[in-house]
């Protein structure tokens, strides 16, 4: 008996094929599921039976590609077909979102309307285990219309699905493609996938994944761990964790990353749910930190979304992604304990992420903290070298700010961290919270520069009018001028900026070209209660130049080299300079020429 | 490419490998003077693109006005330049955060908003987003009969590919219930967030943090627990997330965890007095005074806190007076209050200080 679909097939399968799966490829991983959905029913009420599924293809008469999908699991009774059909109609009209909160049943027209993406036509004949059924017979095509028909056949208990690849689509049909997606959808599966390419038969699922396996030496065991990491993704890992929890929900394995992954992309997952394949991008699995590894994963508990490539953010994923959590952590424990080298290797690339477990791990932060390298006005070093150097930590947060003051720094031996990579800071004020003896001081470049050797006072009041000049001619640049040795002594002036004065001077150089309301509005944003902070040229006396410069009585000379000096100082500090610099730049350069020309007699006739 | 421009790429690249914060906005922003001095303006652009990006999801709002202040000169005087889809997006969040600081006038903001409608209009796209910054600036504003109004106008405003994503949309819904005390229907509203149906990158970072009050006030205490419990880590670690954290630590002085919640005190104090969105400090001491109180109620009269240097009050030994962190914190929110008040016209955040020194009517105690 003919019947029409009460729903949109067809747009069904759009949303299907657009939306919800990745790639037309599914509907193998759809056809696989629900053959494993079956033969779990069939093993649920009991039956002793040898559970397999088999997949072959073959071309048809006029050369075209077909498949029969078989399994021998629970079958389907007449009611339940047309259960699965209203299903499908009640899909339609609530929309995707819901689709997989319905039964096996539901499932299963859901799983085969999937197919119609690579075929015009779906073909099921199928025998239920239930006492009394008949085999029955399911013709659907994607126009919408359909038949049920109970059939003299004699059929095992089971269900078969024959598909037509449609022409365009040979793609998926390929026998390679087939055996590899059913390998990677299936491979964990407990019972025996069967692929016939019309020629031979393999069994797709034949090796067993190392967490399965028994091992009598450790390194037979490390061997074989490894090597099914290289063949799954192709990479060479350091180590290996073996993930796996005491009631069985959770089995698997994390491997080491040779590589150091980014902090803004989130690391993915090969997961199995229940060993069918879910996806091999799921996110949110492992907790945030957890970057340094790649893992393969099987659970047993957790709840798919509608697209069956992630799960739902419930209790249930929490509690197993803090239990993988506590495996990586108790991981590294060990290997601080007993393996060091191995450690301060994996430490080397992946520090990012220990420091980021070390915020919030107290005892985790006490075992590592040491290890971890950071860079200072010296070089990189790790935290414990730089404590044998130094009795406190000194550290500057902004980048800009340490880039200022690290070349003085290196030249007078101050080792000072620079805390503006991710947590850096964070940890040091933590390390303070945990070891209050050792004193944790932020630096800024004017707190540094105070630290520079003063003048005596007779040099003060030599250099007093200098300063007073210098003073005056900064000003308009919401800048100071102030005048101390340090070294290196090749360095004339050092150009010092706190956040607020970086802030300030980009506000002012954008109203420049600003319209009048956002100028109007960055007048106002930049106002602040904070006392007024500028920024400062600091000059070094024990520079020659500017002692000479400082010492002289040519004003006009004077004012040339604090206008050269403070445009240089900004440009060496990657400072953009505004119209107003750069006038004076302009300025002061055709100053200075004409100076030097003068000075240097009158021009040749 | 030449080196100058290297230089700058090899930033960007830097950043775009880092998680939001501080450290990312200071690269793109070093990328910008760079950029500056290099003189392109297809590389000016870019990296400001960039820096707005980083200093809206970092939590400094204030760099990303000063950037689009300078792109959207750059789009008025040459619009060829300037991706429209991208600029809308950017003008969008912009209209978010310009009335958290109180110095902007609101002929200002009003002026902004304006020009911003000019824009999606001229363009062809809907206003709802627009409706939507304009209920929450009218909510934060005290200006309620216009909120509503607003958010009226916001749920019947067809949405556009400029407008937010589902969740970010269902999060600000919630948001505004909550606001509203209509606790049953934020938390209905929040449900498909809650179970994971609808995700982004700051959702549910933030809804578990909207649902905390409505669940406290309907004595749902256990699920508040549950919420903190997996919000305050999502939020933890970003200034951005600064409002979110206010949430969670006030749920920890009603639940009467206050070494927890001295804990987050101590930990994010820095955030609020680096943070140049003053309404945001403002919660933030609104709430530490809440901390304190309660402190006090229990019979403390000192307490020992590892406070950063910025703070005005900071003792190097570490010891506090708690009746004078108090009177600090209230001094402070004061001048603050007077601000904002001025700004908006009314007493809305004179009042806020009082309603907060009512919350601890609210105070439980977990059974666990």
């Amino acid at each position: 008996m003919a019947h029409k679909f009460q729903i949109d097939l067809l747009g069904i399968i759009e949303l299907l094929s657009e939306h919800l799966y990745s790639s037309p490829q599914v509907y193998l991983r759809e056809l696989l599921q629900n053959g494993v959905d079956a033969i779990q029913a069939r093993q649920s009420v009991g039956v002793d039976f040898q559970p397999g599924v088999n997949v072959s293809i073959s071309t048809n008469k006029n050369g075209g590609m077909q498949m029969l999908f078989e399994d021998n699991g629970i079958g389907l009774t007449e009611d339940e077909i047309h259960k699965f059909l209203s299903t499908i109609g009640k899909s339609s009209k609530r929309g995707l979102e819901n689709i997989y909160d319905t039964d096996f049943i539901g499932q299963f027209g859901i799983g085969l309307l999937s197919c119609f993406v690579v075929s015009e036509t779906v073909h099921v004949k199928t025998l239920s285990a239930k006492a009394g059924s008949k085999p029955i017979e399911w013709k659907g095509r994607d126009d919408g219309t359909y038949s049920v028909n109970e059939i003299d056949e004699n059929l095992n208990i089971g269900t078969q699905v024959f598909l037509e690849c449609k022409s365009g689509l040979e793609e998926y049909f390929d026998a390679d493609f087939i055996e590899t997606s059913l390998k990677n959808y299936g491979g964990l599966l407990k019972f025996p996938i069967v692929f016939n390419d019309g020629e031979n038969e393999t069994q797709i699922n034949s090796e067993v994944p190392p967490w399965r396996e028994k091992f009598y030496t450790s390194p037979e065991e490390d061997e074989a761990f490894l090597r099914y990491g290289q063949k799954i993704f192709g990479t060479q890992f350091l180590d290996y964790i073996r993930l796996e929890d005491d009631a069985g929900e959770v089995s698997g394995v994390a491997y080491v990353l040779p590589f150091s992954p980014s902090l803004a992309s989130k690391r993915t997952h090969r997961v199995y749910l229940k060993n069918m394949l879910l996806s091999e991008n799921a996110e949110d699995l492992l907790p945030d930190w957890a970057f340094f590894v790649k893992s393969i994963v099987n659970v047993n508990n957790l709840r798919p979304t509608a697209s069956r490539e992630s799960f739902y953010e419930d209790a249930k994923l929490i509690s197993t992604r803090n239990l993988l959590g506590a495996k990586l952590r108790a991981y590294l424990l060990d290997l601080a304990e007993n393996e060091p080298n191995k450690l301060r290797k994996i430490i080397s690339i992946h520090y990012l992420s220990i420091k980021a477990l070390a915020i919030d791990d107290d005892e985790f932060f006490r075992m590592f903290i040491d290890w971890m390298p950071f860079e200072t006005t010296l070089g990189w070093m790790s935290l414990g070298e730089y404590k044998k150097l130094n009795s406190r930590i000194a550290f500057i947060k902004d980048r800009d700010q340490f880039r200022q003051i690290s070349q003085v720094a290196a030249s007078q031996n101050i080792c000072v961290l620079n805390a503006s990579y991710t947590y850096d800071a964070e940890l040091l004020y933590k390390h303070y919270d945990l070891f209050r003896e050792i004193a944790v001081e932020e630096v800024t470049p004017s707190s540094f520069s105070r630290e520079f050797a003063f003048l005596t006072l007779d040099e003060q009041e030599e250099t007093a009018q200098f300063l007073r000049l210098a003073d005056e001619v900064l000003r308009s640049f919401q800048s100071v001028a102030d005048m101390k040795k340090f070294s290196p002594t090749e360095l004339p002036v050092v150009f010092l900026a706190d956040e607020e004065a970086g802030f300030r001077r980009s506000v002012e150089q954008t109203k420049q070209v600003s319209s009048e309301l956002w100028s109007s509005v960055l007048d106002n944003i930049s106002l602040s209660d904070a006392a007024e902070n500028s920024s400062q040229l600091c000059f070094n006396f024990s520079n020659p130049l500017i002692y000479k410069i400082s010492r002289s009585s040519d004003e006009h000379l004077q004012t040339l080299a604090v206008k050269m000096l403070y445009v240089q100082s900004l440009l060496l500090s990657h400072r953009p300079l505004n119209s107003a610099e750069m006038k004076m730049f302009n300025e002061s350069l055709l100053g200075m020429l004409e100076f030097s020309v003068d000075i240097g007699g009158e021009w040749i006739q | 490419m030449n080196e100058e421009l290297e230089k700058i790429y090899n930033l960007l690249d830097e950043a775009y490998d880092l998680e939001n914060g501080k450290t990312k906005t200071s690269l793109c922003e070093e990328a910008v003077r760079l950029a500056d001095i290099y003189g392109d303006e297809s590389v000016q652009i870019e990296t400001r693109n960039e820096l707005i990006d980083a200093a809206i999801f970092g939590g400094e709002s204030e760099k990303a006005i000063v950037a689009f202040s300078w792109m959207i000169s750059k789009q008025k005087e040459n619009p060829e330049l300037i991706n429209t889809y991208e600029f809308m997006w950017k003008y969008k969040w912009i209209l978010g955060y310009i009335c958290s600081f109180p110095n902007i006038t609101r002929k200002q903001i009003d002026a902004i908003f304006a020009d911003a409608a000019d824009f999606y209009q001229a363009n062809d796209a809907s206003l709802r987003p627009i409706y939507k910054n304009l209920c929450s600036l009218e909510m934060s504003s005290g200006n309620n009969e216009k909120a509503v109004e607003f958010y009226k106008k916001w749920q019947s405003a067809v949405s556009d590919d400029h407008s937010d994503c589902v969740a970010c949309e269902v999060n600000m819904q919630v948001d505004y219930q909550a606001f509203y005390k209509n606790d049953e229907r934020a938390l209905e509203i929040a449900k498909p967030i809650l179970n994971g149906k609808m995700k982004c990158a700051e959702v549910p970072h933030a809804t578990y943090g909207h649902i905390l009050m409505p669940l406290i006030r309907l004595k749902r205490f256990e699920e508040a627990e549950e919420s903190f419990n997996k919000g305050y880590k999502m939020v933890s670690k970003n200034g951005d997330f600064l409002a979110e954290v206010i949430n969670h630590l006030r749920f920890l002085v009603l639940a009467n965890k206050t070494k927890n919640a001295i804990r987050l005190f101590e930990k994010h104090l820095i955030w609020a007095l680096e943070a140049k969105q003053l309404d945001e400090r403002f919660n933030f001491y609104n709430v530490a005074w809440l901390l304190f109180d309660k402190l006090e109620s229990d019979g403390e009269t000192s307490i020992k806190l590892r406070l950063p240097n910025l703070f005005e009050y900071y003792s190097d030994k570490g010891i506090y007076e708690i009746a004078e962190l108090k009177a600090a914190f209230e001094k402070d929110l004061r001048i603050i209050a007077d601000m904002f008040d001025k700004r908006n016209g009314n007493k809305y955040y004179s009042e806020k200080i009082l309603q907060n020194k009512d919350l601890q009517k609210l105070a439980f105690e977990l059974d666990t």
